[in-house]
């Protein structure tokens, strides 16, 4: 993998964790949640999934974004309602960026004009006159007195920091991030080189401005926030001219994309321009960003220092960035002293300002000042060293101001205390589970090995092995954990799917959802979506009636989908529930008779009727829809649960909905098993497939034309399969002494399995068998048991779909 | 194979010109394999026997917590099944990305041999062009090179 394409798929996982931040933030929008930060939650998503796709190349999902963000802002300062029209505008449109994201992902490209159609009302909304708006005019338009000059200033600079936070967790794209500095940069310079004399006159005068000097810190853009954004919600506050100071810019190959090097002093005209309304438009940044507000009239003596010196520094640094500022010969960097109000000095001013003043996020501790000054002395000119170590690269870049954000940030993050995560490699993980996995084995059978006589004579073996088993559940529990993840991941989807549901079976359909915290593993997790994505696309297309239809019953009209997940013991119940019609089970056992699923004379029980719909090719619905009623689907659900050693309920009370029961294991690396030999071999039996075992010298069986034996048991009939006729292989166990493993839990699909002995239960690690080799017909896996022998695991619906196949194949 | 690779003048032992081999026997047959293929040789222990698949896949093993299959090569051959003692031999290899183990009766020796004196199969029989690489003389006596890839290349066609 090149870097490039590591750096990319980060850029993707990222993208899915801000793709599920914006269903998760609609969905509660929709809700009805008018928390303006669920607007800047889905706002930023849509600002950083842009950011990324501007930096790879992705242009259809850069311009898409863009007028979405678009859209967004002019929701988000009121310019438009949120009302529910455009809601389901937005809502679709990040199913849209979904789709771009995975087409991006894929390497595709979608039809030409894909989200056009959203595109155009985005337009038509933000532009009822229809005065045609370039959209590169936006950010002009609706910051209105920003000297021009200014403004685009601030227009390009965003874009550097507009992969910032991106960039922040990655550290890639740093060239795409540099080009587009460098691009900046010759635009400031431009730029700078008249407006900041232009602008210096009304800076002096500021008599009835109020002026505020804002400096971000590096967490500002690592959380994702956009200067510009600040300054346009400003600029609603009052009229607003915004300067930028550019002069920290380092030189291109000293330049770190991750590092704020403006600051903005901003004035700001109106008449009801108050401290608090200003402080108001940062309460969001609070803490990662430095404000000085000063009120009309007066100019803090840093700000002044800044408006000097820019203004001095403009005129001398025409050309910053192609000046050898950032030369380090110490002659430049006293031209670069004498040039600003040399750093030692702003740092005392500062330190004044702030004893004056005492501003909340600057709460610098008394101890911090000395060493402040310190290092503002024996540092002069932070600019010319290119430092590699964080801190001090951070002062250095922010200038003063850094320093004391450094040290206000590091206060805050102490009293936040934020949970802290790193990026693992699910391969690691996944490694340290295996091991632990053998561990617990191999602990169980060095208990297994401690009979009664060793008790007695070992007391202090015995205690330590208890221990032992201890602390390796502990261990076990505790890897597990790093493993389990919140359901949420996959609940988030469905409310789109129901989404997309109703408005395609023009029902009324809501989705509840309950319990998305329940934590399961992640290998199960990516199992669950297609089985759920079924189960709630059959609730929505059988279960729930139209409307009418709802109506006649006097229920209400919209019809009700309840997903929920709970942890039972050491499974995880995911519950689909609707409140539709329920099963027409006189149809499900028409159809399965007709279909031969069950036999005609047979009259299965209500709960079996039911879970007739996970038989394979199984649709009760005559027509066949574009959303369900291919026949596949439901068997798909099962087969899937089964693959990942869960089962399927379905219950289902006549006019009043069905309920639907996925019963998932929370682990899949270790699995509860039944050991059994066939011919001298040991096989293992997935616990949660088995309903009872049986010796087969009791059982009844009897035979069908083809040959194969039925088991008859409590009135039904259940197929057999005979391991080591199955397997080929000889065996000379007495068949009144062999074994009969009933297996499938739930649903009506039993199968009885023949097998020489029962040997017991334990616990495995199911091991592949593809690594080395290939897969093999009716084996799920292997597993190392405690002497080290291999067993196969027996893979219960494959036995069960290879005998379908043979009954086919026969008819 | 690079070991048909030709290079005259170089009698240096272990020098880039020469391959050492792993040789083992099966039946009164010499074979070889490149040293640098082989990861282990253990004395046969038994293995799970996997249903449904080719008689000359004699099962798996444990291999410190990884499932090798073990490849009866006497059965690959074609010549019946070996019926493995204690005494036979698995040796494990690293084919691509897959470990396998193949079955032997027993392992004699390293051999160092000259990539000039490889010699190539003779025409005819497609089963042994497909499965040896080259044809050595060692002591007199003649060494079947192992084509471990299509040992086990062609289990995947099946099922």
């Amino acid at each position: 993998m090149s870097e490039l394409d590591e750096f990319k798929a980060t850029y993707f996982d990222e993208c899915s964790e801000l793709l599920a931040e914006l269903e998760e933030q609609f969905l509660a929008i929709e809700a009805g949640d008018k928390d303006p930060e669920r607007l800047h939650a889905v706002f930023r998503a849509i600002h950083s999934i842009k950011g990324g796709a501007g930096a790879f190349g992705f242009s259809a999902l850069v311009s898409f974004s863009h007028s979405f963000e678009t859209l967004l802002d002019f929701v988000r300062d009121g310019r438009i309602e949120l009302d529910p029209k455009v809601l389901t505008l937005c809502i679709r449109s990040s199913d849209l960026i979904a789709d771009f994201v995975a087409a991006a992902q894929e390497n595709r490209e979608l039809e030409e004009g894909y989200g056009a159609e959203q595109k155009a009302a985005f337009e038509a909304l933000c532009n009822p006159d229809g005065t045609a708006e370039d959209d590169e005019d936006f950010d002009i338009e609706f910051t209105p007195v920003m000297a021009g000059g200014a403004m685009n200033v601030l227009a390009d600079d965003e874009d550097v920091f507009e992969n910032a936070p991106l960039n922040a967790g990655t550290e890639g794209d740093l060239t795409a991030a540099l080009d587009d500095a460098e691009d900046d940069l010759s635009d400031a310079d431009v730029v700078f080189a008249g407006d900041g004399t232009d602008g210096a006159p009304e800076f002096g005068a500021a008599a009835d401005a109020w002026t505020l000097t804002f400096t971000p810190l590096p967490a500002l853009f690592e959380r994702a926030n956009d200067p510009l954004l600040l300054f346009r919600e400003l600029s609603i506050v009052g009229d607003s001219q915004v300067n930028a100071d550019i002069r920290e810019i380092p030189e291109l190959n000293d330049f770190e994309p991750f590092q704020p090097y403006c600051q903005w002093v901003i004035t700001l005209k109106g008449d009801d321009v108050t401290e608090e309304r200003i402080r108001e438009v940062f309460e969001f940044v609070e803490g990662d960003c430095e404000i000085e507000v000063t009120p009309p009239g007066e100019l803090s003596e840093r700000q002044t220092s800044i408006l000097v010196g820019e203004i001095g520094s403009a005129a001398d640094q025409a050309v910053p960035n192609q000046e050898p500022v950032a030369a380090p010969e110490p002659v430049e960097s006293i031209a670069v002293e004498a040039d600003t109000p040399s750093f030692a000095d702003l740092a005392g001013e500062l330190g004044v300002d702030m004893n004056a003043e005492p501003e909340p996020e600057i709460d610098v501790e008394a101890e911090d000042e000395p060493e402040l000054e310190v290092q503002a002395q024996t540092a002069p000119v932070p600019l010319v060293a290119p430092v590699s170590d964080e801190d001090t690269s951070a002062a250095s870049s922010d200038g003063p101001g850094g320093l004391f954000g450094n040290a206000s940030a590091k206060n805050k993050a102490a009293d936040k205390a934020p949970v802290q995560s790193i990026r693992v490699d699910l391969d690691k993980v996944d490694r340290v589970v295996n091991m632990v996995g053998e561990l617990v084995i191999t602990q169980s059978m060095l208990t297994q090995q401690m009979d009664e006589t060793l008790r007695d004579k070992y007391q202090e073996l015995v205690r330590g092995i208890e221990v032992l088993a201890q602390t390796t559940r502990g261990l076990q529990d505790s890897v597990m954990a790093i493993r389990a993840q919140p359901v949420k991941s996959v609940f988030s989807r469905m409310p789109r799917l129901v989404r997309e549901l109703a408005s395609k079976t023009g029902k009324k359909i809501k989705l509840e959802m309950v319990g998305e915290n329940t934590e399961i593993d992640k290998t199960v997790i990516e199992q669950l979506s297609d089985p759920l994505t079924h189960m709630i696309r059959n609730s929505a297309d059988h279960g729930i009636e139209t409307c009418e239809k709802r109506k006649e019953r006097r229920k209400p009209e919209q019809g009700t989908i309840t997903l929920s997940a709970e942890q039972a013991g050491g499974n995880i119940l995911i519950i689909v529930e609707d409140d539709g019609a329920g099963i027409n089970r006189e149809r499900v056992l028409a159809l399965a008779k007709e279909k031969g699923v069950v036999p005609q004379d047979q009259t299965p029980t209500d709960e079996q009727i039911d879970n007739l719909i996970f038989a394979p090719g199984f649709s009760t619905v005559t027509e066949v829809s574009d959303l369900s009623g291919r026949g596949v689907g439901m068997d798909v659900v099962l087969s899937n649960i089964k693959k990942i050693g869960g089962s399927v309920h379905v219950r289902s009370t006549p006019g009043r909905g069905t309920r639907m029961t996925l019963r998932l294991p929370l682990t899949l690396a270790v699995l509860d098993v039944m050991l059994v030999s066939v011919a001298g071999c040991p096989y293992v039996v997935p616990l949660s497939s088995i309903v009872e075992t049986i010796q087969a010298g009791r059982a009844e069986f009897g035979k069908v034309p083809s040959g194969s034996r039925l088991l008859q048991i409590r009135g039904e009939y259940v197929p057999v399969v005979d391991l080591a006729t199955r397997f080929a292989m000889h065996t000379d166990a007495e068949e009144k002494n062999r074994f009969v493993v009933l297996c499938e839990a739930e649903g009506t699909n039993k199968l009885a399995i023949i097998v020489d002995e029962i040997i017991g239960q334990q616990q495995v690690v199911i091991k592949s068998l593809e690594e080395n080799y290939e897969r093999i017909d009716g084996i799920a896996g292997g597993t190392i048991l405690g002497n080290g022998q291999v067993a196969l695991i027996v893979d219960v619906q494959g036995l069960k779909t290879s005998r379908v196949n043979h009954r086919s194949a026969a008819a | 194979m690079e070991a048909i690779e030709l290079n005259e003048h170089d009698h240096e032992i272990g020098g880039a010109n020469s391959i050492q081999l792993i040789a083992f026997s099966i039946g009164e047959q010499a074979y070889g394999v490149e040293i640098t293929t082989v990861r282990e040789i253990r004395a046969w222990n038994g293995a799970t026997p996997l249903p449904n698949t080719k008689e000359f896949v004699r099962g798996v093993v444990n291999l410190r917590g990884t499932i090798v299959p073990i490849f009866d090569l006497r059965a690959r051959f074609g010549a019946g099944v070996t019926e493995a003692t204690k005494t036979h031999v698995v040796v494990v290899l690293a084919v691509g990305e897959k470990w396998i183990g193949i079955l032997v009766d027993a392992v004699s020796d390293i051999l160092t041999v000259q990539k000039n004196d490889v010699h190539a199969v003779p025409e005819g029989e497609n089963m042994d062009s497909e499965l040896l690489n080259g044809i050595v003389t060692h002591d007199g006596r003649m060494v079947g090179l192992i084509d471990l890839e299509a040992v086990v290349g062609q289990t995947g066609e099946e099922v």
